[in-house]
């Protein structure tokens, strides 16, 4: 399989701590038998994107794998100049579905013979388009959206969204039942739709790591480190291991109060509010202790490219120590409680099964495919050069029902803790490091992707001097989401919150 | 028969019976001087402060008599902007002001912060107000902005459900103008556009402190 791919190479590098990026340069039709190939090889597709090329006046399509054995494969290949078509690889990667009508809406380029023209994110209120650079846009349709119907005896529909019951983003799910079981979900989405991609368009690069921490709210960290990653990679620009360092204290800070919000609202769906006011205390500890430390209680705009992040001294260090200390007491006392209360798994368990199959099947990214015995972490990908160590240590479980899902939570949310003190320990032995950074050879686009608490959050960038050319930003909520469709098949109306909590994806993240 | 059923409700209610004084009384003392009720469940960010003799008498009414946890020390600012709060509403709304919380295409953010307002440390549940499902039951509608184009019928709609007095705060800096949003084709710049809004509580995103007080001034 390697052989196969590494004709089109046409160079390899690396991002972020030495991990392997390699680009390819393939015809178009190649593009299907990459896809299989990757397939069949336990590999999964990040995101696909098009985008104009500058330099050649022509536009490429672009996908990004993710592959098992430790590497990612950026493809590229060159679109006609009339009447550009792109290939239907939702075979192989479901979300492409999803994926190449939100391109057909933003760029009007269509895919070839592709059955699903129902809109994604334009709901008829912008024109098609918008993102071509020569500014022509066309009208969009104003027709109602056709959900798949489930006839036969019995059977009827749920409509549920945009506004939901409680305190959460707008979605619209339909649901197909007989009784209380759920046939059929089927959901829409793109009500949170806010532009980012034209907004990013020649925007001043601190500009847009600003805007870019905007995608969703909670892993605002992922996509500014994301995002910095990428441009410092499209200009060469190593940064000093300290900077580094940091960064990833705030990303596990960030997966942590995340992880233990979720698993706090997971339990009061099984209805344990009390159980989860413990959980939401311990959260809001973290974010007071973030507003002391990084001056906000979210970590927004606290990384910026080119190493002008938020700095910690010496005192927030040692006082972060003792903080994860009494938080790590706490977690591992409520993770018994959860363990055992045997009403609670009684819920849980069972609930929701995605299996390892079907995770394969749609390329489930980050935790959930993790809960489905998938493990694939950006932070575990061996280096290149064999010398930076590994991050984590591979953890998985498989049964990949709710209850696996908040096992994994709780395993990520310990491996954070471990992972900050790792890193503490690192930033104290280096204080004597002078040097600011380094330089390497600039790329034509830098690709940035980060393990956020959801999966592997993607921002590829085009820079202009100090502008942005164009970017491209991918939620792992994206693939995830056909999970819960999965998931819910044949379980019954009422255990749809647990569900769906229990995954708890972006909605803005996949809309924007 | 109408006067009858009438009589027999004005009689139990002239005699129901009240269980458990001593159990109900400190609960509605506590309430009336802002105390933080309900937050048993959580441990100090600091030092946990010494139990006042109400918090000592409340302990005291469980059965175990044994102290499992200790309540957290209520910060001076919650315990301020609430009992105001609790006051106005008590006038104004009958002790319960009902929210309903719609976003309207927020990137997320501000509804971590409401959901945080709801956490044993803020607990605006004590002051009197509670988030509701039905836009048919609420006093107020929170909404986190901005408005994308996506979801102006959906928020027309939520609104138009409500009941008077319609009381609307818009949540976030993108309210006002789009912040970081700005000019975007999929956008609506102010919530102004699509309903008449009372306040705008800014920050990205405020902390519940700001939402507390926000939610304050906008009661007048």
């Amino acid at each position: 399989m390697m052989d196969h791919l590494k004709q089109y190479i046409i160079h390899s590098t690396s991002f972020s701590n030495n991990k392997p990026l390699h680009f390819l340069d393939v015809p178009l039709s190649e593009q299907l038998n990459i896809a299989a190939l990757i397939k069949n090889n336990q590999g999964v597709l990040l995101t696909e994107w098009v985008a104009p090329n500058q330099t050649t006046k022509s536009t490429h399509w672009f996908t990004l794998y993710l592959l098992s054995d430790a590497s990612i494969y950026c493809v590229q290949s060159p679109l006609k100049q009339t009447r550009p078509t792109i290939l239907d690889l939702s075979s192989q990667f479901p979300v492409c579905n999803r994926l190449q009508r939100a391109i057909y809406e933003l760029t009007r380029i269509p895919t070839r013979h592709f059955k699903d023209k129902r809109y994604w994110l334009n709901h008829g209120y912008f024109p098609l388009g918008i993102l071509r650079d020569n500014g022509s846009t066309k009208p969009a349709r104003t027709l109602h959206y056709a959900f798949k119907k489930v006839t036969g005896d019995g059977a009827h529909e749920i409509p549920v969204g945009p506004v939901h019951a409680g305190i959460i983003e707008p979605g619209h799910f339909r649901f197909s039942v007989v009784g209380e079981r759920i046939l059929k979900l089927e959901e829409r989405f793109g009500y949170t739709h806010k532009g980012i991609h034209q907004l990013l368009k020649n925007k001043y690069i601190e500009d847009a790591s600003t805007l870019i921490g905007r995608v969703s709210g909670d892993s605002t960290v992922a996509y500014a480190l994301a995002f910095a990653q990428a441009c410092e990679q499209c200009r060469g620009y190593i940064t000093n291991s300290n900077v580094i360092l940091e960064r990833n204290i705030f990303l596990e800070r960030e997966r942590l109060m995340n992880h233990i919000g979720d698993i706090g609202a997971i339990i009061n769906d099984a209805g344990l509010p009390a159980l989860q006011s413990s959980f939401s205390c311990l959260k809001e500890r973290l974010l007071r202790y973030n507003a002391h430390y990084m001056k906000h209680r979210y970590m927004m705009d606290c990384i910026t490219p080119f190493s002008q992040n938020m700095r910690l001294s010496h005192t927030p260090l040692k006082s972060m120590i003792t903080e994860l200390i009494e938080i790590e007491k706490e977690l591992r006392s409520l993770h018994k409680i959860v363990e055992t209360h045997g009403g609670l798994q009684d819920r849980l368990q069972t609930t929701g099964i995605i299996s390892t199959e079907q995770a394969h099947q749609l390329g489930l990214l980050g935790l959930t495919a993790k809960a489905s015995g998938i493990d694939l972490d950006i932070r575990c990908l061996p280096p290149m050069d064999g010398i930076t160590p590994n991050f984590i240590s591979a953890r998985t479980t498989i049964t990949g029902d709710v209850a696996a899902r908040v096992e994994m939570r709780f395993k990520e949310s310990f491996d954070s803790i471990n992972l900050i003190r790792k890193f503490i320990k690192q930033l104290e032995a280096n204080t004597s490091l002078t040097h600011d950074h380094e330089h390497t050879l600039p790329t034509k686009i830098g690709i940035g992707i980060v393990e956020g608490f959801r999966g592997p959050v993607t921002v590829i960038v085009s820079l202009d001097n100090n502008r942005v050319e164009w970017c491209h930003f991918h939620d792992p909520s994206w693939q995830n989401w056909l999970a819960v469709e999965y998931a819910i098949f044949n379980n019954i109306v009422a255990d749809f919150p647990l569900i769906n909590k229990s995954f708890n994806l972006s909605y803005s993240g996949q809309d924007s | 028969m109408w006067q009858l059923t009438k009589n027999i409700i004005q009689q139990l209610g002239r005699k129901r019976p009240r269980l458990f004084p001593q159990l109900i009384s400190p609960a509605r003392e506590t309430r009336a001087n802002g105390d933080q009720r309900g937050a048993l469940h959580c441990s100090p960010l600091d030092s946990p402060a010494p139990l006042s003799p109400l918090q000592a008498a409340e302990i005291s009414y469980f059965k175990s008599k044994i102290q499992t946890e200790t309540l957290i020390p209520s910060h001076d600012n919650i315990q301020q902007i609430g009992a105001a709060l609790s006051t106005k509403i008590k006038k104004q709304f009958n002790r319960a002001l009902s929210i309903r919380l719609v976003d309207a295409g927020s990137c997320n953010g501000c509804e971590l912060e409401i959901q945080a307002i709801n956490n044993p440390y803020y607990n605006i549940e004590q002051f009197g107000i509670h988030f509701v499902a039905s836009p048919r039951h609420a006093d107020m509608l929170l909404v986190t902005a901005p408005v994308s184009k996506n979801m102006r019928d959906a928020l027309l709609k939520t609104y138009e459900a409500m009941p008077f007095p319609k009381l609307v705060i818009a949540i976030g800096n993108c309210a006002q103008c789009g912040g970081v949003f700005k000019d975007s084709y999929a956008i609506l710049n102010t919530v102004n556009e699509v309903i008449p809004i009372n306040y705008i509580i800014k920050g990205c995103p405020p902390t519940p402190i700001d939402i507390m007080s926000g939610i304050l001034i906008a009661l007048g």
